[in-house]
């Protein structure tokens, strides 16, 4: 398999604490990993190390097999990046930083200035493209800062917390963003905070805590290691003892717990069929179900498992 | 369409000193300083008559006053262009979009210190320009020595300029830097300078010492060495031509290399 992105035992020692320990991971083409864990995990050192910001303290990491610490030039050439809220030279417009760091990148002409539309529009900039970013909001310069790394489309994004500053509408576009860049077959690397946003986007998940890599698998993957699931049913009237005792009868059903009169919640193991089957079954049984759907999600019980303690 | 080819380190070196001088621009820096060459001009011009003096009798000792201006332009072009220059990547967050990009952190410090010396070069040749024009019309005569004492001055500015980017790559911050740069030669290095003297010590390799050449370079009779005033109580050195241009050379080699050398080494935290 092509390694896009590689990482071997990389570390990072800030005045002898460290910020990132010893963190291999090999990321294939065409995959979105989320990488995340709690403040001060060694996300955004792992990143600025991988966007030649930062050098490690040993270790090795390379994108598409070039070593981006001795050769970080062709190492980025593929790589588009947005690390921590980055600010612009507040005296260029965006069009101007965006022809300054595309002809940094040896854009040709017409397709830089036809890119420079496409992101600018993409991120519904395009009212402000002659407006010095000096008076831009968080929000805006964040945009930008998404803008300016599809500028060249990257085959490699890495992206540390893209949302971060966005309003919800914000969050919403860079979200669908992603999902049509995943379309487009490129590898993005994202940290982020928020563990619904990496469980709807991205089809793996990392999770570091205190510098260490503690689960790196598939996100389809993180249920089967879970075990049961939490179930949320909510009906239009209480249900009734039988039916309530039908419920706890059913196959893969545990822990049933009426939270509320008409809110109930259970623990739940199979497949989706199965899931299905119960649904109709106490529908069959008179319930009157408004909503029956998972309560809390996979990863987030992955993480609270493995880092919530700590 | 032709998309992205791997940039040659001399087209991003281009591309980095164009859009640092557009930034000279826009921060109103360079029209700022040019201002100040303007009125320094026509203070130089229009007060000794405002004041019913009449100009000096001699071109060499109406240009050698006006030069004695030339240093303070000197470190004013070093500070307003060099001693933020590399600092205000990390300290403003801008490190974070650009060097990402594969481009050289070298290629964008030599871009960087290309642009301040264009405009600063810029602004003193304005200023010699001025004089050039002044006293070829008001003494019928423009000397070479004032050519020696241009490329002396430009020879100056790129030591100062060179010391103001070391500065800017070690320091935390911009104002920190900017103070220090502008402290540094306006008193610091003068200072040490006197005290030497004061113990008999001749400073050649004191940059700020090697600068007085700008104006003494006008004066054919010019001998360097020691020379005493009020009975020899007191006494002070004056530099030799050559060895403070060289001591220019080593100032602006050595610290830009250290700048460099420093700009590449800092990381990107915070």
């Amino acid at each position: 398999m092509r390694e896009v992105i590689k990482t071997v035992g990389l570390t990072k020692m800030y005045n002898g604490f460290p910020a990132l320990e010893k963190l291999t991971l090999t990321i294939g083409p065409d995959v979105c990993v989320g990488f995340i864990g709690p403040n001060g995990a060694g996300k955004t050192t792992a990143i600025k190390i991988l966007t030649s910001l930062i050098r490690s303290t040993s270790g090795e990491a390379y994108i598409d097999g070039i070593d981006i610490q001795r050769e970080p030039k062709r190492a980025l050439m593929d790589v588009g990046s947005v690390v921590e809220i980055p600010e612009f030279y507040p005296f260029l417009t965006p069009i101007e930083t965006l022809t300054y760091l595309g002809k940094l990148r040896g854009m040709g002409k017409d397709y830089l200035n036809a890119r420079i539309k496409e992101v600018l529009d993409t991120l519904r900039l395009e009212e402000w493209t002659g407006t010095m970013i000096g008076k831009f909001s968080k929000g805006m310069k964040q945009r930008l800062a998404i803008a300016q790394a599809l500028l060249h489309e990257p085959i490699v994004l890495i992206l540390d917390e893209p949302t971060s500053g966005l309003d919800p509408r914000g969050m919403v576009e860079v979200r669908e963003i992603i999902q049509e860049l995943k379309k487009e077959k490129r590898t993005i690397f994202m940290s982020s905070h928020l563990l619904y946003e990496a469980q709807e986007v991205c089809d793996y998940v990392a999770m570091v805590d205190k510098g260490r890599l503690l689960y790196y698998d598939k996100v389809d993957n993180i249920g089967k290691l879970m075990g049961p699931r939490r179930l949320e049913m909510r009906t239009a009237k209480p249900l009734t003892e039988p039916q309530l005792n039908f419920l706890r009868g059913c196959d893969g059903v545990t822990d049933v717990e009426l939270v509320q009169p008409m809110v109930i919640n259970m623990r739940f193991e199979g497949s989706d069929e199965k899931r299905a089957d119960i649904l109709s079954s106490i529908i069959g049984e008179g319930a009157l179900v408004v909503s029956f759907k998972a309560s809390g999600m996979e990863l987030e019980d992955l993480y609270m498992r493995m880092i919530g303690g700590s | 369409m032709p998309k992205s080819m791997m940039p040659s380190d001399f087209e991003q070196y281009i591309t980095v000193v164009r859009y640092e001088l557009l930034g000279y621009l826009r921060k109103k820096r360079l029209w700022a300083i040019i201002a100040i060459v303007f009125m320094v001009f026509f203070l130089a011009f229009l007060l000794p008559p405002a004041l019913g003096h009449d100009y000096p009798a001699a071109f060499r000792d109406y240009s050698q006053g006006y030069l004695g201006f030339v240093g303070i332009l000197v470190l004013l072009c070093a500070t307003f262009f060099g001693s933020d220059a590399l600092v205000t990547e990390f300290q403003q967050k801008t490190g974070f979009v650009v060097f990402p990009n594969p481009v050289r952190r070298l290629v964008i410090g030599l871009g960087k210190f290309s642009a301040s010396m264009i405009a600063s070069v810029f602004v003193i040749s304005i200023y010699y320009g001025l004089i050039a024009l002044f006293v070829g019309g008001l003494y019928k005569e423009v000397n070479v020595e004032l050519v020696y004492s241009f490329l002396i001055a430009i020879m100056y500015l790129s030591a100062v300029v060179g010391v103001a980017y070391f500065i800017s790559s070690v320091m935390k911050g911009t104002v920190g830097s900017t103070l220090l740069t502008f402290f540094l030669f306006l008193l610091i290095l003068p200072m040490v300078g006197g005290a030497l003297m004061l113990a008999d010590v001749e400073p050649w390799f004191l940059v700020t010492h090697g600068g007085d050449a700008i104006t003494h370079v006008m004066d054919p009779g010019y001998t360097p060495g020691k020379e005493c005033i009020m009975g020899g109580s007191m006494c002070f050195f004056l530099p030799d031509i050559y060895v403070s241009v060289a001591v220019m050379a080593v100032y602006l080699i050595v610290f830009l290399i250290l700048a460099f050398f420093m700009f590449n080494r800092r990381e990107m935290v915070g």
